[in-house]
Parts: C-alpha cells; structure tokens; sequence
C-alpha cells in the first residue's frame, strides 16, 4: 500500500505506459504534475517554447513511432495553445495524450485565473476528452485514454486534471494494467470474397492507399499485394513511402498536385481499391468525377468512413493489414500486361514536370541536391506550403514513417518541432526538416528547444519572400490580386539560428552551393540552412479547388 | 414557442401581436410537417456522466443539423442512459448514425423513424414528467 498525490499517480501510470520521454510547459495549474516528474527517474522532460511546439514535438514522435506520445500544458493560454497540435493530431489520425493542467474543482466555472473551458474546447477536436474530478479516477482515464489514442482510427485524448485532484493522497494498492490497443476487428469474411471476386475480373485497377496502411503498420502488406495483383498504386499525401517513390507500381501522389499520368490513369481505371483512405477533397477533386468509371471497394478500419463520400460497392470495415493479407493470399498472379502498358505509356505522355532539377538554386533541384547528400532512410518533416508540394511530389521516399507532414489540418509550423519529437524519438536516423520563410516563423521558438535537446535536425528553408501557395492562389484565381501574401521584410535566417545558438548555412553566398549543402548536411547536429527561392516558381500541376482531378492547370491535356 | 423569433422582434412585440406571429409560426411548422412528415430519429445507449450530451449534440451542432427534439432519461442504476433525437434531414441520419456509434461514451444507437416509433418518446416524456412529479 503506497499513498501518493494525484500528480504521483499521474507520472507513474506513464511510466507504467512505457513513455520514456514527453514534451511540454510548465505553468501554475500543472505544478504538481511537474514535481512529481521531477522525481522521476524515467521519463525525459522536452521542454517547448510555446505548448504548440510541445504538442507537435510529441506528435512527431508518435509519427515517427507509431506509438501513443504525451504533451503537458497548463490550464487556460496553455491549455489554448494546445489546441492546434491536438486537432492536427486528430485530422491524421495521431495517438496523441495531451495532460492539461486546470484550476481546482472548487473554482471551476467561475472564471478563475487561467480558467478555460479545455474540456469543452477540445470534445469537437479530440478522439475523446476527460475532466477528472477525482484522484482515483485518474487510474481509470490515464490507462484508457492510451486505449482509446491507439485503438481502431488513431487519434488524440485530452485528459484534464484540476490542481487538487493532482495535490489530493490517496491510498493505492494495486495498479491497474497499462492501456493498450485493443485487437484489431477482422474484415467479415463475406465482404473479402465480393472483393476478391471484382479484384479478379477487373482490367483496369487501381490501388488507392491513405495513411491507415501506416498507422496499421501494413506497409509491407499494401506493397507486397499490389505486386501479386500487379495494381498502379497511387498514395495520398499521408502514405507517401508506402510504394517506393522508384517503384515500377508507384503512382506517387494523386489529386490538386499530382502527376498528370496519375489523374490522368485515375480517370480510366474500372476499380478502385482504397485502402485506409478517405476521400478527402484534396486528393479526389471534384468528387463526382473522380474515376467515373470505377467500382468501389472500400477498406477501413472506422465503419464511419466507409459510404461517406462515396458509395463503395464493397465496403469493409476492419484491420486493412489483415484484409491485404488475405486478399494477396486469395489472389491469382495477375500480369495485366494491357493495363501495364497503358500505364507506362502515360507516365511517358504526361510525367511530372521537373523544371531545374539539375539546379539546386530551384525547388525541385534544391530538394534533389538534399535528398542526394542524405541517407535513404533519413526521416524527412515538413511544414505547409508550395515547399511541401514540391517534396511530396519529387522526395524519393522509401517507407513508412519516413515521411511526417500535416495533412489534413494543414498546420503551417508543424515542421521544426515534429523534426524535432522524430529525432528525439529515432536517434539512428537523421532528420530533415523542409519549411518556408512564412512557415517556419510559425514556430520558430522551437529553435531554442533544438538548441537545448541538441536533436539531430536540419532545417531547409526556402525564401521565396512569399506565402507562396496563398500567393499561388491569388496568382491564379483571383485575376493577380496578390494582397497580404508577400513579405516586405524577412529575416537573415542565418543570423537567427545562430542566435539561438544554430549553425548555419546560406546557399545565396556560394556560386558552386552543392558541396557546402552536403557538408551542413552531413556534420552531425542541428543546422538550419537557406535557400533563396525564385518567387516566380508555382507548384503544378494544379487542380482548381472544386474542379475535377483531369482539369489540370500546367499539364499537357 | 417563440424561439425562432428575431430576438428584438421578440421582445418589441406587444403581446396581441405576439400571439399572432406565434400562431403563424405553428402553422408554418405543421405545413412543413405535411410536405416532410419524415423525421430521423436515433435511440441511443450511453454512459451517464458529465459531458456526454455535450459530445453527442456537438455531432450534430459541427454540421449545422438541427435537433427537433431531445428526450434523456437515466436507465437502471442511473450508470446509463437512453436517449431519443430526433432530426429532420433524414438523408443525414444513416451517416450520422455511425458517428454517434464512434463515440466512445455510446453503448449502442440504433435508427428508427420518428413517426413509427414516437410512442416510446411520448412514453419516455411521461415517464419523464411523471418522476420529477414523483420527486417534487
């Protein structure tokens, strides 16, 4: 029998998780939870300059790991800045527990000092939320809210604890076992045979893969199906790595800035087998005419996903690393030779535009010069902008979680504390951050924590003076009225990461940049390097927002 | 009745005039009812805590979906509860139905016609009506 506060009880039961290492901030309502991690033997502490960097800092690691991470904030501004880490964790499906500190039970409602309602806030954007209102309770929500964070559909939990139930003793006499992921519903068996059977009549397939192949850990499976099937694979932003981006099958990304093959092939295919993916608007265009012609079938482990979008002629709901199992178990060999060279000859017709490839004063060139002087399992993050477009399209990625970007929410500043939670969480691989001059001053506090941990990071920042993508827009849809998107004044990059302690690296001063961009790159430690853009350089192709997939701006029809 | 008055209409009205917009606004409603007598509605099982009505309406609130009605009651030892909704965008209702089911505080929800199954409801309000009548 021990008798322990409630912060105590806290810190244990995510020592007795398993969790080695979490980010956050200190504030007044969260006090004791830090004095009970003071004490702790176990669990490293990551301490952020804005609770958006510690929410992104351990959405990072549980990208890169695939296993629940933890964030701490106080209550009220704390607890806010949360927010947006915690939505962007529950828009991509990332076990995520964020631990709020509150003001004690007796205030709560009345506008105490810090108070705001996180419960509240948080229920639209979180998997689950909890509001503890007794020290015994926390035995019962931090132990589920790890359940719910990486059962079914990954996503985030919030649980938040007023101060005295973090302060109160009570008697604990056994512990209660560490949450974990409950198994996995199997696809019913009735639906993989309707499955099967329009996979094997059909001529023209098309295999489409979203990240729940990565959070199901089925990459392995997606990959080796589409090889027995012989099935073109496009990826949506979120499984990019799945396919190697050098496979004879890989489609690379579909949708506003795919290839044109890509759509174009999208447009011909007769079925479509989408697995872990959900439609979204960015990859499928205007819904009515993504694959006109295709059946559906429909793979995915939240029943809630399936019909939601679209109807799918076969719907499964369940584990798709054991419907990809079963289904490359159950399927012939196929060669589909027609399909194969009609596949071919439109990745000849209508490639991916590179312009400047061989220069690595231009995006794709800079990226291709970045990607030569890396490891090929190099982690690479990015932030959110026509800098993310370019890697995704042109990045050769070769597995899952190599790739960390915000997708669905779309969070500029994502980029340097995710780099940051990865290269905590994977000292063996490298990792290497793409951001924009707009993007990166959305969390460039987090500098500072990089300094600190030391984190095996570099920073890649394209200048293009610009919001560029917002500009983009403008450029493009708005008759050239570019307003608010440009910057008339920047920073000297350079000169900041050094005063947060940084070294770094301006390409602009090097007629010849190549070999100084592989010597930052390879010198262990962080480095944050620059790169002036030509603000002349667009992302395309590009669909128009609400146009269908084919109508491609900067493809050849 | 009047809640769907433009508050400054509401509180400026002499009362005559009052009563008149609410008869008007009743009969808007049952004319609305002849031309859609269909309603959704969702019988639902759920825990009985703080917050839970607050993450099942909020479904529906996220997507501009009114609730027409709303009926909760404690079952058994009051560890659960049952609760009827009902909507009138039925077209929404098979879709919503599976984000009710994936909230981790729903025991179970199944979907019925409100028409069909409006004697449960009406039950469910006397009974409601008859405990607080119980109680006070």
């Amino acid at each position: 029998m021990e008798s322990l506060t409630g912060a105590e009880i806290t810190i244990r039961l995510l020592e007795r998780q398993g969790i080695r290492r979490l980010a956050g901030i200190p504030g007044g309502a969260n006090l004791p939870i830090y004095d009970a991690l003071a004490r702790s033997q176990t669990i490293e502490h990551v301490l952020a300059r804005h609770e958006q960097g510690a929410g992104f800092i351990a959405g990072g690691m549980a990208r890169a790991s695939g296993q629940a991470a933890v964030c701490l904030a106080s209550s009220g501004p704390g607890a806010t800045n949360l927010l947006t880490a915690i939505a962007d964790a529950r828009l991509d499906s990332i076990p995520l527990v964020a631990i709020t500190g509150q003001v004690p039970s007796a205030m709560l409602g009345t506008d105490a000092f810090q108070e705001v309602d996180v419960y509240g806030l948080s229920i639209p954007i979180t998997k689950h939320n909890f509001l503890v209102t007794s020290t015994a309770q926390l035995l019962e929500c931090v132990p589920r809210a790890f359940e719910i964070a990486s059962s079914g559909r990954p996503g985030p939990v919030l649980i938040d604890i007023p101060k005295d139930v973090q302060t109160a003793r009570i008697e604990i006499d056994a512990w209660p076992e560490p949450g974990s992921q409950r198994p996995r519903p199997a696809p019913d068996e009735q639906s993989m045979a309707a499955a099967w059977a329009l996979i094997e009549s059909s001529d023209r397939p098309i295999l489409y893969l979203g990240g729940g192949v990565v959070h199901s850990g089925a990459a392995d499976e997606a990959r080796s199906f589409a090889e027995r099937a012989s099935l073109p694979t496009v990826m949506t932003l979120m499984a990019l790595g799945i396919v190697p981006a050098d496979h004879m099958l890989s489609l690379g990304m579909l949708g506003m800035h795919g290839a044109p093959f890509t759509n174009y092939l999208l447009d011909e295919c007769d079925l479509l087998i989408a697995v872990g993916a959900r439609f979204d608007d960015r990859a499928t265009g205007r819904l009515s005419a993504f694959c006109p012609q295709a059946k559906v079938i429909h793979i995915d482990i939240d029943p809630a996903e399936l019909n939601k979008l679209r109807m799918a002629d076969v719907a499964i709901a369940g584990d798709v690393g054991t419907a990809l199992r079963t289904l490359t178990r159950q399927t012939r060999d196929h060669s589909r030779p027609q399909w194969m060279a009609r596949t071919r000859a439109l990745k000849q017709q209508h490639p991916l535009e590179m312009p400047g490839l061989d220069c690595p004063r231009t995006p794709y060139g800079l990226i291709a010069a970045v990607a030569e002087a890396l490891d090929d399992d190099t982690i690479v993050t990015t932030d959110v902008g026509q800098h993310q477009m370019w890697v995704a399209q042109s990045f050769p990625l070769r597995g899952a979680r190599q790739w960390l970007t915000s997708g669905g929410l779309g969070t500029m500043g994502f980029g340097l504390p995710a780099a940051i939670g990865a290269a905590l969480e994977r000292p063996d691989r490298g990792v290497v951050c793409f951001s924009g001059d707009g993007s990166i001053l959305m969390n460039v506090q987090e500098l500072a924590t990089l300094a600190e941990t030391r984190a095996n990071v570099k920073v890649v920042i394209m200048n293009n003076r610009a919001l560029g993508l917002v500009r983009q827009q403008q450029t493009l849809f708005y008759e050239g009225g570019v307003f608010g998107s440009t910057f008339t004044a920047s920073p000297d990059f350079t000169a900041l990461a050094q005063a947060f302690g940084i070294r770094s690296l301006n390409l602009d001063a090097y007629p010849e940049p190549r070999p100084w961009l592989t010597q930052a790159l390879q010198t262990p430690g962080p480095a944050l390097i620059h790169a002036s853009i030509d603000a002349a350089h667009n992302v395309f192709p590009m669909v128009p927002p609400g146009a269908a997939n084919s109508e491609m701006i900067g493809a050849t029809a | 009745m009047n809640e769907k008055l433009p508050r400054r209409q509401r509180e400026a009205a002499p009362q005559h005039e009052r009563k008149h917009l609410q008869q008007e606004q009743q009969q808007r409603r049952e004319q609305k009812h002849e031309h859609v007598p269909d309603r959704a509605l969702f019988e639902i099982h759920a825990y009985n805590h703080a917050g839970v009505l607050s993450h099942l309406i909020g479904l529906f609130a996220r997507r501009a979906c009114n609730l027409e009605s709303i009926v909760c009651l404690p079952t058994g030892d009051g560890r659960t509860s049952r609760l009827w909704i009902t909507i009138e965008q039925t077209e929404r209702a098979a879709r919503m139905v599976k984000f009710v089911a994936r909230l981790e505080d729903v025991i179970s929800v199944r979907i019925g016609c409100a028409d069909a199954l409006s004697a449960p409801v009406r039950s469910a309000m006397r009974a409601a009506a008859a405990g607080l009548a119980g109680r006070s």
